[in-house]
C-alpha cells in the first residue's frame, strides 16, 4: 500500500461538526451503525478514524464494535480512495471469458494490485463480485460508465482517458 | 392519449449498453420534429433480451428494435415515427430466424417463456403506481384484506409455491409457522442481497416492477400478522433502490401503506436497508444480523426465525422472485392457475439469468420442468461461434455444473439436487471447450473463500485448504492423492458448517469432479490444461500451415514474444511469451493453437 | 385529476386519513360509491392516457 494516500488520511482535516450532524438522527438507534458508516463514507470518500470515534462517542458503542462491523463488510474502506475508481467485474460471466487478464493488465499498466491506490490518487482499483452487465462480458466500471466486451489490448485507451 | 408509446429497456444490462444515449437522441430527434408530445416515453424495465441492446419497443405498432445506437434515432424517427414505415434494419436479425422479425411473438428467445413474475416488466412505467394499479395491481392485496390470515397462508400453500432463493422450502408453510408463532411483534423481510455472481433476475424484477414486491410483502404482512417489513437490497443496485424508495412514497401517498390501510384497520410500514457488499448476508440469519447493525455472521438453527428472527421477533424472509409470485397467487382463483405450471413437485414459473458462452445474453422467465438443452438451445440460441457445448453452471458458488449427458434434464429442485446442483437463485452460465473446469472450480472456491464469514472452522479452514490445492492443480504442481483429499475436505465443510453458505460451497468442486474428473487428471498427471487457461500447463504455437504473416498477433503481443516477416509464419519466442491470450483474440486465421508444454502440437483449439 | 388519488368530485372521500375498502376496484372500474358519467369518464381519461391495451401483453 502506497504511502502517499496514508499520509493523506492522517493529515486530512475532518470537520467534526460536519460527523455530528451526520450521527445526530440517528443517536439512541445503534441498530442503525451501518447506515450511519456509509452516509459517512459517502460524505468523506471512506471511514477516517476519527469518524468512527464519534460515532463510538456519540451513540454509546464501543469503537471496537463499531471497527468489526466497519472492516466486515467490503463497502467500507479505511483508506482515502483515488479519484477513479475501478470495478473489475469478476462475475463467473466476466471470469470465464476473459476478466483475469483484463484485471491483470490494469494491474501492469497502473502498478498497483487489487484494492490499491495510486501514488498519485488518480485510480483505486477493485474487483466486485457481479455488477450484473453479464451480455457485456467482460466488463469493467469505471467510476459509473460501464466499459464491456473488453479485451486486454483496449485498456490502455481506456485508462488515458480518465484524468 | 398518446398516439404511440416508445418503451426503451432502462434496466442495467441495456444501460451499460448506451440505452440512455439513444434516450436522448431520441428525445432531441422527436423534438427537432415537434412531435415530443405525441409519444409517451418510457424508460422501463427489462424485457430480458440483454444480448441484443439497447432495446426500443413501440406499440402499439408492435415492433421490436435493436442494438441501436444513439445514430439510428435519425432515420427511426423519420422512417417510423413520422412516415409509417418499418425500419427493417434496426429489427431483430440472427441465424435462428431467416428474415428480419417486428416482434416478440417471431423471436425464437420468446417463443418458450411464459411471463409471470415479469407479467409488468418492459410494459409498465416502473415508477408509475397508476399503471401498475392499471394491470391489476394490489387487488391481490385488497382482496387478502378481507379474508383470514390462514386462508391466505392455506392458498399459498396449495399453489405449491417454494422459496425462490435458493433451497426451495415451501413458503406457505414458511409462513403459517410465523403465523402460529406467539407474539405480538414480527417482522417480514425481503431477501434482495442477490449476491450469486452471475444472477441478476432480482434486480431486474426491483428495477422493473418494485410494486410487486411491496404487494407480495404487504399480503405476506397481513399472512402472519406482521405490521413492519424491510427490504434488504445490495448496495451496488442503486436504481432497484431509487425505484423501490419511489414505490414506497407512492403507496404511502395512496393509502396503501401506514395506518388503518383503506379502512381494514390493517397497518404496515416498510423500511429499505442497504447492505454494504457480503456474500454471506444472503444467508437468512446473517442478513437478520445485518439488519441489526452487527456484523453479518450467521447463527444456528433452531430457532428458526419463524421463531426468532429479527430483534428476537418471529420474522418471515422471501426472496424477491418469491415475493413476486404472491400477488398472482393470492388474486381470485390464482392459486390453482398457479399449480397448474410445472411439475409436480416445482410449480410455476423461474426467471433464470443466462450468461457466459451463449449467444442469447439475458433473462428468461420459463415454466419449471423446461430442460436444460431447451433453454440453452432455443432460448438461449446454442453456444456462441459455433463451439461446443461442454457444462452449464446452476445456483452460483453454492451450485454445480450440469455436464453434456444430463442436458435432458428437467429443471426443478429435486432434479437439480439429485444431479449434484442446487436451483439457486437461478443464475445459469454457461460454458463451452474453452473454459477450463478445474479453474472454474477454483475460482468458485476462491469467491467462498474470501466471502466465508469465519466463524465456523470447517467452512474458514477448510476452503483455504481446499483453494490451495487447487491452486496448486492448477500452477502445475497437482499430486494424485489431491482429488481424495479434496473429496473428503469437501464432505468434512459440507456436513459440519453451519449456514448455507459452508454447507454448499464445496458443490462447484464436486460436481466437477464428478463430471469432469478427466479434467483433473489431464492436469495432475500430465500437467496439462486442454482448454488453455491454466497458464502453467500449456503452450502457444503458431500453426506454421496455416498462418498468413498477417502480423496482427506481432502488434497485439505485449512483451514482444512473437515474430516473423510479413506473409511469412510467425513464430513464439516460448521464453517470452506470458500467455496472457491478446494474440488469440487478434488472430483472425484462428492459427494459434493450445499444446502441452515442451512438446509438439497435438491438440488443436 | 390527473391521478388515481386524486378525488373525481366531493362525493368520493378516499384520502390517506379517510380511507376506502373499495379503492382498488375504483380506480380501474369506478367510481364505485356514486353513479355519475362525469366521474367515470375522469378516471377512464386516465386509463386511457397510457392505455395498455390487450396488445400491450407479451408472449
Amino acid at each position: 500500500m502506497n504511502t502517499d494516500a496514508e499520509a493523506t488520511a492522517i493529515n486530512q482535516e475532518i470537520d467534526l461538526h460536519q460527523v455530528d450532524s451526520i450521527i445526530e438522527p440517528y443517536i439512541g438507534r445503534k441498530e442503525m451503525i451501518i447506515p450511519v458508516l456509509q452516509k459517512l463514507q459517502e460524505h468523506f470518500g471512506y471511514l477516517p478514524r476519527q469518524t468512527m470515534e464519534q460515532v463510538s462517542y456519540r451513540m454509546h458503542i464501543p469503537l471496537s464494535r463499531i471497527y468489526g462491523v466497519a472492516t466486515f463488510y467490503a463497502q467500507f474502506k479505511m483508506r482515502p480512495r483515488g479519484r477513479n475508481i475501478i470495478r473489475v467485474c469478476k462475475g463467473t460471466a466476466c471470469h470465464i471469458q476473459g476478466s483475469p487478464k483484463i484485471a491483470e493488465r490494469i494491474e501492469e499498466n497502473l502498478a498497483i494490485q487489487n484494492g490499491e491506490t495510486t501514488t498519485d490518487l488518480r485510480f483505486t482499483l477493485e474487483e466486485v463480485a457481479c455488477i450484473g452487465a453479464c451480455a457485456l462480458a467482460p466488463v469493467i466500471m469505471i467510476n459509473d460508465n460501464p466499459h464491456g466486451r473488453l479485451t486486454a489490448d483496449k485498456i490502455k485507451d481506456i485508462l488515458a482517458s480518465y484524468k | 392519449m398518446y398516439e404511440k408509446h416508445l418503451m426503451i429497456c432502462g434496466a442495467t444490462g441495456c444501460i451499460s449498453s448506451g440505452s440512455r444515449s439513444v434516450e436522448q437522441a431520441l428525445v432531441k430527434e422527436l423534438e427537432n420534429h415537434g412531435i415530443r408530445d405525441r409519444y409517451r416515453l418510457v424508460m422501463g424495465g427489462c424485457p430480458g433480451f440483454c444480448e441484443v441492446g439497447p432495446i426500443l419497443v413501440i406499440y402499439p405498432d408492435e415492433v421490436f428494435y435493436c442494438h441501436l445506437t444513439p445514430k439510428d434515432m435519425v432515420e427511426l424517427v423519420e422512417k417510423h415515427l413520422v412516415g409509417g414505415e418499418i425500419v427493417e434494419r434496426l429489427l431483430y436479425k440472427g441465424p435462428d430466424v431467416a428474415v428480419p422479425v417486428r416482434f416478440y411473438d417471431s423471436i425464437p428467445f420468446y417463443a418458450k417463456q411464459k411471463f409471470n413474475v415479469l407479467h409488468n416488466s418492459g410494459i409498465i412505467d416502473p415508477e408509475s403506481i397508476d399503471e401498475y394499479i392499471m394491470r391489476g395491481g394490489y387487488r391481490a392485496f385488497t382482496r387478502a384484506l378481507t379474508i383470514d390470515s390462514l386462508t391466505i397462508c392455506e392458498e399459498v400453500k396449495e399453489s405449491g409455491l417454494r422459496g425462490r432463493g435458493g433451497a426451495g422450502f415451501s413458503t406457505g408453510q414458511k409462513w403459517e409457522f410465523t403465523n402460529k408463532a406467539p407474539g405480538p411483534k414480527k417482522y417480514v423481510v425481503c431477501n434482495a442481497d442477490e449476491g450469486d455472481p452471475g444472477a441478476f433476475m432480482d434486480r431486474s424484477i426491483l428495477e422493473g416492477d418494485p410494486h410487486a414486491i411491496l404487494e407480495g410483502m404487504l399480503i405476506c404482512g397481513r399472512a402472519i400478522g406482521s405490521n413492519e417489513g424491510y427490504i434488504y437490497c445490495r448496495a451496488e443496485y442503486p436504481l432497484a433502490i431509487k425505484r423501490l424508495k419511489i414505490a414506497i412514497s407512492q403507496a404511502l401517498e395512496y393509502g396503501l401503506l401506514g395506518e388503518n390501510i383503506l379502512g381494514y384497520g390493517f397497518n404496515f410500514k416498510i423500511n429499505i436497508k442497504e447492505g454494504a457488499g457480503a456474500f454471506v448476508c444472503g444467508e437468512e440469519t446473517a442478513l437478520l444480523a445485518s439488519i441489526e447493525g452487527k456484523r453479518g455472521i450467521p447463527r444456528p438453527r433452531p430457532p428458526f426465525p419463524a421463531q426468532s428472527g429479527l430483534f428476537g421477533k418471529p420474522t418471515t424472509i422471501n426472496n424477491v422472485e418469491t415475493l413476486a409470485n404472491i400477488p398472482l397467487i393470492v388474486r381470485e382463483g390464482g392459486a390453482a392457475e398457479f399449480a397448474q405450471i410445472g411439475t409436480a413437485g416445482s410449480k410455476g414459473t423461474k426467471v433464470f439469468a443466462l450468461a457466459g458462452k451463449i449467444r442469447n445474453t439475458g433473462l428468461c422467465e420459463v415454466p419449471m420442468g423446461i430442460t436444460f438443452r431447451e433453454i440453452i438451445y432455443d432460448v438461449g440460441g446454442g453456444i456462441k461461434g459455433g463451439r461446443e457445448f461442454k457444462a452449464v453452471q446452476a445456483g452460483g458458488p453454492s451450485g454445480g455444473c450440469i455436464p453434456t449427458e444430463l442436458l435432458d434434464l428437467p429443471i426443478d429442485y429435486d432434479s437439480l439436487n439429485k444431479a449434484g446442483a442446487i436451483m439457486g437463485s437461478g443464475g445459469l452460465v454457461v460454458m463451452d471447450e474453452s473454459t477450463c473446469m478445474v479453474d472454474l472450480a477454483r475460482y468458485f472456491l476462491s469467491f467462498t473463500q474470501k466471502e466465508s464469514c469465519g466463524k465456523c472452522t470447517p467452512c474458514r479452514e477448510g476452503t483455504m485448504r481446499m483453494l490451495e490445492i487447487l491452486n496448486r492443480i492448477t500452477g502445475g504442481f497437482g499430486n494424485p492423492e489431491d482429488l481424495d483429499t479434496l473429496d473428503s475436505l469437501a464432505h468434512s465443510i459440507k456436513d459440519s458448517s453451519l449456514c448455507g453458505l459452508g454447507q454448499t460451497c464445496p458443490n462447484p468442486v464436486l460436481s466437477t469432479i464428478r463430471y469432469f474428473r478427466h479434467e483433473y487428471e489431464e492436469h495432475i498427471e500430465e500437467k496439462y490444461c486442454r482448454a488453455g487457461v491454466c497458464k502453467a500447463l500449456f503452450s502457444y504455437k503458431i500453426d506454421q500451415e496455416r498462418c498468413t504473416g498477417c502480423r496482427a498477433c506481432v502488434k497485439a503481443c505485449p512483451v514482444d514474444a512473437i515474430t516473423g516477416e510479413k506473409k511469412e509464419p510467425h513464430e513464439i519466442d516460448q521464453g517470452r511469451c506470458t500467455h496472457c491470450g491478446s494474440c488469440i483474440e487478434k488472430c483472425r486465421q484462428d492459427c494459434i493453437l493450445i499444446t502441452r508444454v515442451g512438446r509438439e502440437a497435438d491438440v488443436s483449439n | 385529476m390527473n391521478k388515481f388519488i386524486d378525488q373525481c368530485c366531493d362525493k368520493c372521500t378516499h384520502t390517506r386519513s379517510t380511507p376506502c375498502k373499495d379503492f382498488i376496484r375504483c380506480c380501474v372500474e369506478g367510481p364505485v360509491c356514486h353513479e355519475d358519467l362525469v366521474c367515470s369518464a375522469k378516471r377512464k381519461a386516465i386509463i386511457e392516457k397510457v392505455a395498455l391495451n390487450e396488445n400491450f401483453v407479451i408472449c
